[in-house]
């Protein structure tokens, strides 16, 4: 096995399934005196919780409905466990199985994203990481997902390579490319006076019905993200606004440097690079960045 | 720390911050400053933060201008050692020349007064201020409120005993001081109207009390906004005092964590 990180995943078909696939990994985890997280729906995480017995008491369980708030906050939460658990030991282990958003597509593929990222932002970490995916619920697309994000796949014979394991950076920018153009959005200039392009979003966003406080929120993200493009972008820059089925988006626009399909906003911060695009990601239910052909847009998401 | 409005109220010794928001306004200070001490026969230091300044057209013996990224980066990267050791070479040489009666003007060019450089920047300026006792300088050292990050402004402002403002302000916020530790703010607090506050911030927080923003007509605040309070509550914390936000709206706690700005040494938020 490598020094970095070892992502893995593993298909299983119901909860009795997912403890016999998963539970040798976590009982080798405690034997080995290595930190464990297990993030799992509320079914398979008593069950493995049961069957780990007293070495329960050494892991650490959360509910997937409270950890895979949005992919940037779960991908933060991971982060903050691996730094904190690797001052401790010297490699730690995590199984992580979001609640799939199956009836929300771009949701889906942006925690494809997230799955995909990972390999690059971890590559270096000495974690080793299973993600279950239960082929009996999940549709088609999220297991093929899987096997074009994870580097290796576990099944009961052992670990083998996935082969169809996508590079990252190929497999985002696959991704990157979906983004469908919106229908009925209405658009705004940009420019310095951010106030008026504020105030503008947050008229759009209550009319839209979103929460108060949440479009409060959004109107940072919304500012940190337009202060980018106006300070990176090449002139050109605008916003539009519109609403999909679960959220009001709004989308900024530039002809700037462009951004990284793959990390923007997902790479930690280091002093104020990349401050904004991270924040929206922790303020937002969803981002999404197409940066290609010298147009990048980020697109904001608040539920309403 | 000492509030000044005029540049010629300055004595030997004296280390000053000017903060401007403003090119034209900011030059008009830094000229008068010069050719005051070219007028009382001293010899002026001189190296604007900005390639272009309103001293280029002045030509005297006793004036010798420097360029601001010679001075405070080293092969491109601000070094406090390597700033503060070309400051010292140069008065050093001055005063074994029996020059007497020096002054500097000058500032970092935008690309130090980041909020990586804002523990080194404001480190320095201390240093500075020692420098220019011992060696009975007058100098003053220009901050552009609108290219200095929050933290590294409260920070070197901070670092300076005396301060000048030559800030126009913007009008999306408006502060009143109630009481001189007590502001009530009225609109956003955004990079471009942080110039605005950094004033009266700071006179507040040379009071000896706990100071209060009230922020219940406030309906913005941006990253740069979040880290100024988080920089004032830090400085006050050190003082074992506080900063009370009144009407702090509710998203404020949540985001502070978002951003990582969650060290609220300092910070009391109603």
């Amino acid at each position: 096995m490598s020094a970095g990180l070892q992502h893995e995943a593993v298909f299983y078909d119901g909860v009795d399934d997912f403890v016999a696939a998963t539970l040798p990994f976590a009982r080798d985890a405690v034997a080995a005196g290595e930190p464990l997280i297990v993030v799992e729906p509320s079914a398979q995480l008593a069950a493995l919780r049961e069957a780990m017995g007293e070495d329960a008491a050494a892991a650490e369980f959360f509910e997937a409905a409270d950890w895979y708030l949005s992919p940037g906050k779960a991908f933060k939460a991971y982060l903050g466990w691996v730094t904190a658990a690797l001052d401790r030991a010297p490699r730690a282990r995590t199984i992580g199985e979001p609640i799939w958003p199956t009836d929300w597509t771009n949701a889906v593929a942006e925690y494809a994203h997230y799955e995909s990222v990972y390999n690059v932002i971890a590559a270096e970490a000495t974690i080793w990481s299973i993600c279950p995916y239960d082929v009996g619920a999940l549709p088609t697309e999220v297991v093929e997902h899987a096997r074009a994000t994870h580097p290796y796949v576990r099944t009961a014979d052992g670990v083998e390579q996935s082969a169809d394991f996508v590079d990252p950076h190929a497999y985002c920018s696959h991704l990157a490319a979906r983004l469908p153009e919106p229908v009925n959005a209405r658009s705004f200039p940009l420019t310095a006076n951010l106030g008026a392009l504020r105030a503008s979003v947050q008229a759009e966003a209550s009319a839209a019905h979103v929460d108060p406080r949440r479009a409060a929120e959004l109107l940072i993200a919304v500012h940190e993200v337009a202060t980018n493009a106006l300070t990176h972008g090449a002139g050109d820059a605008s916003a539009r606004t519109w609403v999909e089925d679960r959220t009001f988006v709004c989308e900024i626009e530039d002809r700037g440097p462009g951004l990284s399909e793959t990390t923007a906003g997902y790479e930690p911060p280091e002093g104020d690079r990349g401050l904004g695009l991270w924040l929206a990601r922790q303020i937002c239910d969803l981002v999404e960045v197409q940066s290609r052909d010298r147009v990048t847009r980020v697109r904001l998401h608040v539920k309403r | 720390m000492r509030f000044m409005r005029a540049v010629t109220a300055l004595e030997p010794g004296d280390h000053a911050c000017l903060v401007y928001d403003d090119d034209a306004r900011r030059d008009a200070v830094l000229r008068q400053f010069v050719l005051e001490g070219l007028a009382r026969g001293q010899r002026v230091l001189c190296c604007p933060p900005t390639e272009t300044s309103a001293v280029d057209d002045l030509q005297a013996d006793g004036l010798a201008q420097f360029d601001a990224h010679d001075v405070y980066t080293d092969a491109g990267t601000f070094s406090v050692d390597y700033a503060l050791g070309r400051w010292r070479t140069t008065l050093d040489e001055l005063v074994a020349e029996g020059v007497e009666g020096l002054r500097a003007a000058g500032g970092p060019p935008a690309s130090v007064t980041t909020a990586d450089n804002a523990h080194a920047l404001t480190d320095y300026e201390r240093r500075v201020t020692e420098l220019i006792t011992e060696h009975g300088v007058v100098a003053v050292c220009v901050y552009d409120v609108r290219t200095t990050d929050p933290r590294t402004l409260l920070g070197v402002v901070d670092a300076h005993p005396t301060v000048l403002y030559a800030v126009q302000g913007d009008p999306r916020l408006v502060v009143e001081v109630r009481e001189p530790q007590s502001l009530d703010l009225r609109g956003s607090i955004e990079t471009a109207t942080i110039g605005t506050l950094v004033g009266p911030l700071m006179e507040a927080i040379a009071d000896e009390r706990d100071v209060e923003l009230d922020l219940r007509d406030v309906d913005f605040i941006d990253l740069a906004g979040l880290r100024l309070l988080v920089e004032a509550a830090a400085l006050l914390a050190g003082d074992e005092r506080k900063l009370v936000l009144v009407g702090s709206p509710s998203w404020l706690s949540p985001i502070l964590e978002m951003a990582e700005l969650d060290t609220r040494e300092g910070l009391v938020l109603q």
